[in-house]
C-alpha cells in the first residue's frame, strides 16, 4: 500500500476553484494555491469561516475537482482523473474523518469500520482478516466492547473514534479530518486528538486537520493559515508538551 | 456480512433501516400482485363457465354442405339496370357427399381432436295429444361423445342409444308429459315416422335446447329424414376452442364445404369475451404502472433521505456504479418481495371467493390451483419491474456529488 516516493505526498500548484463558473453568481474561493505535504506530516489547516478550508480539503480529498492548477498525489497527476479514477485513488491513498461522525446508522461499529474494505477492490483480503483488523483498530481507539453496537447507542466522542478507526482501516497515507473535534467537549476532544497523534507516530499516517481551535492547532507540527482563499502563513510548529 | 457482496448488503440494510417505507411499498406491491392474480383467476373461471355453457351442446366446428344458390340471370350489377330480383331458394335438406373421406381428412387436421357424423333435421314429437316441434340429431353416440360432452348433462337415465332409443331434453319431456322409459313418436316432413324409447333426460344448459333436442342413432335419423346412408353435417371438436376460427379457415381451404365455428355462430358472446380480455389487460397494465410508480417514488424519497450516507460511502471509496447497484437492487428486492407476498395473498383471495362465487348450478366458478409457472412468471416480472422502477432513483443516487451530500 505504501508506495514510497521521493517527492512530497501531496503537491498542488496554482490551485484555483470557482463555483458556478460562467454564471452571474460565479465565485472564486481559492486563488492559486501552492502547497506541498510530505509523508507522515501532522498539519493543521486554520483560517476564518469562508476562507476556503473545506473546499481545499475536498479538493485534496478528490471529492471535488479544481477549476485550475495541478494536483499530484503520491507521485501521480490526478488533476484530470475522471470520477472512477478519483474514487479509486481516494480509496487507496486517503482516509476521511468528518465533523459530524457520519457513521452509517444501519451498520454496527465494527461493520462501519469494515465498510471501506468491503467494496470489492480489496481482493485477497479475507472477511475474517478484515474483521480482525477492524477489531484491532477498535481496540486501539478503546472501543473493543462497542464493536457490535449501532452508532445511535454510542456517544458523540465514541462515534468519532469509530470514524477514526474506519479512516485507518485500509492503512491510508494521508487522513483528511474536517473539524474532527468540532462538536465534542474538551475531554472527548483531547482523546480524539491524542489518538490521531498516536496513529501518526506509530504508523506514520499523515494528517491534515482543519480546525477552528487554536489550542489544537498549537499541538500540530505545521500550521497553514488560509485567508480569503490564499495561504496567509505556512510555518512549522513545535508542539508544547502535553 | 459481505458474503452477499457489498452492494446487496448495503441495499438490504437500507431497506431494513427504512422499515415503515419498506413495509408499505412491499405491501402495496403485494396488493397489486394479489389483485392481478385474483382477477386472472376469476376471469378464467367466468369465461370458462360461459364458454362451456355456450358451447355445451354445440360442436366447436360444424361442417355443412354448401348452401344452394340460384344463379342470377344477369351477372353482377353492370349498368344499374336489373331485369330480375333474385330470390333465395328455400333450402332443402342437403347432404355431404363422400363424408367418410372428409371425416378422415378433418380428423387428420392439426388441432382437431374428434369428428362425428350427424344427420339432423326438424320433425314433430308426438305423445298422445301433445305434439312439439323437435330437432332430430342422429349420430354415432360413441364418436359424438368425444365431440360434445353429454356425459355431465344427463339428469336421469343412461347414455346409451340402441336401435329405437332416444335421449331428449328435460323440457321436451315435460311438454310431452313423458318420463324416463316412456315411448313417443317422431314424424318428419319427409314422411318418416318412428317410435323411440326415452333412455335419458338431458339438461343441455339452455331452455331452448332442452325443449327441442332429440338424440338418436344415425340410421334412425337418416331414415326419418329420408336420406339413407348420408349425413347433413360433420361435428368437430378442437383442442383449443379459442383457435376454432383459425382451424375453420384451414378446413375451409381444404374442402368446398360450408364451415362454421362456434365463434362465428356466437359472434356476440365471443366479442364480449374478447372485450373482457382487453379490459382486464388494461386493468392489469394500470395496476402494474401504479405499483411501479409506488416503488419508484419510495426509492426517490429514500435517495433524498440517505444523501449523507451515500456521500459517506462515496467518500470512503464506493463508485458511482456501486451506488447505482445498491438502489437498483432495492427495487428488485421490493418487487420480488411484493410478488411473493402478493401471490400468497392472491391465492388466499381465490380460495376464499371460490367458496362465495358460484355459477347457476351452484358449482364453484373457479378453483384454486397452484400454478407455479404463473408464480414464477409473476416474480420474474416483478423483479424486472422493480429494477425499471429503480432506474431513475438509482441514477439520482449515483449522480450525487459526495462533497455536497456530506455538507448536507
Amino acid at each position: 500500500m505504501t508506495n514510497k516516493t521521493t517527492g512530497p505526498l501531496v503537491e498542488i500548484r496554482g490551485l484555483q476553484k470557482t463555483y458556478n463558473a460562467g454564471l452571474p453568481n460565479a465565485e472564486e474561493v481559492l486563488h492559486g494555491i501552492d502547497l506541498a505535504i510530505n509523508q507522515g506530516e501532522f498539519t493543521a489547516l486554520i483560517g476564518p469561516s469562508g476562507s476556503g478550508k473545506s473546499t481545499l480539503l475536498n479538493i485534496l480529498g478528490l471529492l471535488e475537482s479544481a477549476s485550475g492548477g495541478s494536483y499530484q498525489l503520491g507521485g501521480r497527476d490526478v488533476t484530470a482523473f475522471d470520477d472512477d479514477e478519483r474514487t479509486l485513488a481516494r480509496h487507496e491513498v486517503l482516509g476521511f474523518i468528518f465533523q459530524f461522525h457520519h457513521l452509517l446508522p444501519a451498520f454496527t461499529a465494527a461493520e462501519n469500520v469494515m465498510l471501506p474494505g468491503l467494496m470489492g477492490r480489496s481482493r485477497g483480503v479475507l472477511q475474517s482478516d478484515l474483521r480482525e483488523r477492524a477489531m484491532e483498530l477498535l481496540d486501539a481507539v478503546g472501543l473493543h466492547d462497542a464493536a457490535d453496537k449501532k452508532p445511535t447507542e454510542l456517544s458523540g466522542g465514541m462515534q468519532q473514534r469509530v470514524a477514526i478507526a474506519r479512516a485507518l482501516v485500509r492503512g491510508p497515507q494521508l487522513v483528511l479530518a474536517d473539524e474532527p473535534t468540532g462538536n465534542l467537549d474538551t475531554h472527548s476532544s483531547d482523546t480524539i486528538f491524542a489518538l490521531l497523534r498516536k496513529f501518526n507516530r506509530e504508523r506514520g499516517t499523515g494528517l491534515l486537520i482543519v480546525t477552528h481551535d487554536p489550542r489544537l492547532a498549537a499541538r500540530c507540527d505545521r500550521i497553514i493559515e488560509l485567508v480569503d482563499g490564499r495561504i496567509a502563513s505556512d510555518r512549522p510548529n513545535t508542539p508544547a508538551v502535553t | 456480512m459481505n458474503a452477499l457482496g457489498f452492494e446487496l448488503t448495503v441495499a438490504l440494510r437500507f431497506l431494513r433501516e427504512g422499515r415503515m417505507q419498506t413495509a408499505l411499498i412491499i405491501g402495496g406491491a403485494a396488493i397489486g400482485v394479489a389483485v392481478i392474480f385474483f382477477i386472472t383467476a376469476v376471469l378464467t373461471g367466468v369465461q370458462g363457465d360461459l364458454i362451456k355453457r355456450v358451447t355445451g351442446a354445440q360442436a366447436h366446428i360444424v361442417i355443412k354442405p354448401p348452401e344452394e344458390i340460384v344463379a342470377p340471370l344477369v351477372a353482377g350489377d353492370t349498368d344499374g339496370t336489373r331485369l330480375s330480383s333474385i330470390q333465395a331458394r328455400p333450402q332443402r335438406l342437403t347432404t355431404i357427399d363422400g363424408w367418410p373421406a372428409l371425416a378422415r381428412a378433418t380428423e387428420a387436421t392439426e388441432g382437431v381432436i374428434a369428428v362425428a357424423p350427424v344427420a339432423t333435421g326438424s320433425g314433430l314429437g308426438i305423445k298422445g295429444e301433445a305434439s312439439r316441434s323437435v330437432v332430430i340429431v342422429g349420430t354415432e353416440l360413441e364418436r359424438y361423445l368425444r365431440v360434445v360432452k353429454l356425459d355431465d348433462k344427463v339428469k336421469s337415465g343412461v347414455l346409451v342409444i340402441e336401435p329405437g332409443d332416444a335421449l331428449i331434453g328435460i323440457e321436451l319431456a315435460k311438454d310431452l308429459g313423458a318420463v324416463l322409459g316412456d315411448r313417443f313418436r317422431v314424424q318428419t316432413a319427409q314422411g318418416g315416422s318412428e317410435v323411440f324409447r326415452i333412455r335419458a333426460l338431458l339438461d343441455l344448459g339452455s331452455r331452448e335446447l332442452n325443449r327441442r333436442y332429440v338424440y338418436t342413432d344415425l340410421r334412425a335419423a337418416q331414415s326419418l329424414l329420408g336420406i339413407p346412408g348420408r349425413i347433413t353435417n360433420l361435428d368437430v371438436a378442437v383442442r383449443d376452442i379459442m383457435k376454432a376460427e383459425i382451424i375453420s379457415a384451414k378446413l375451409r381451404a381444404q374442402s368446398g364445404q360450408l364451415i362454421e365455428s362456434w365463434i362465428q355462430t356466437n359472434n356476440q358472446i365471443f366479442a364480449a369475451i374478447k372485450n373482457q380480455d382487453i379490459m382486464t389487460l388494461l386493468i392489469r397494465f394500470f395496476i402494474t404502472v401504479v405499483v411501479s410508480l409506488g416503488i419508484a417514488s419510495v426509492l426517490v424519497v429514500s435517495v433524498v433521505q440517505k444523501r449523507k450516507e451515500i456521500g459517506i460511502l462515496r467518500a470512503i471509496g464506493a463508485t458511482r456504479r456501486q451506488m447505482l447497484s445498491v438502489f437498483l437492487l432495492q427495487g428488485v428486492i421490493v418487487g420480488v418481495g411484493g410478488a411473493l407476498l402478493g401471490s400468497v395473498l392472491g391465492m388466499m383471495l381465490v380460495s376464499l371467493f371460490s367458496r362465495i362465487l358460484r355459477n347457476a348450478e351452484g358449482q364453484a366458478l373457479f378453483s384454486l390451483s397452484f400454478d407455479f409457472r404463473l408464480i414464477g412468471f409473476v416474480v420474474a416480472g416483478a423483479a424486472v419491474l422493480g429494477l425499471m422502477a429503480a432506474v431513475l432513483p438509482a441514477r439520482n443516487a449515483a449522480r450525487l456529488d459526495p462533497a455536497q451530500a456530506i455538507r448536507g
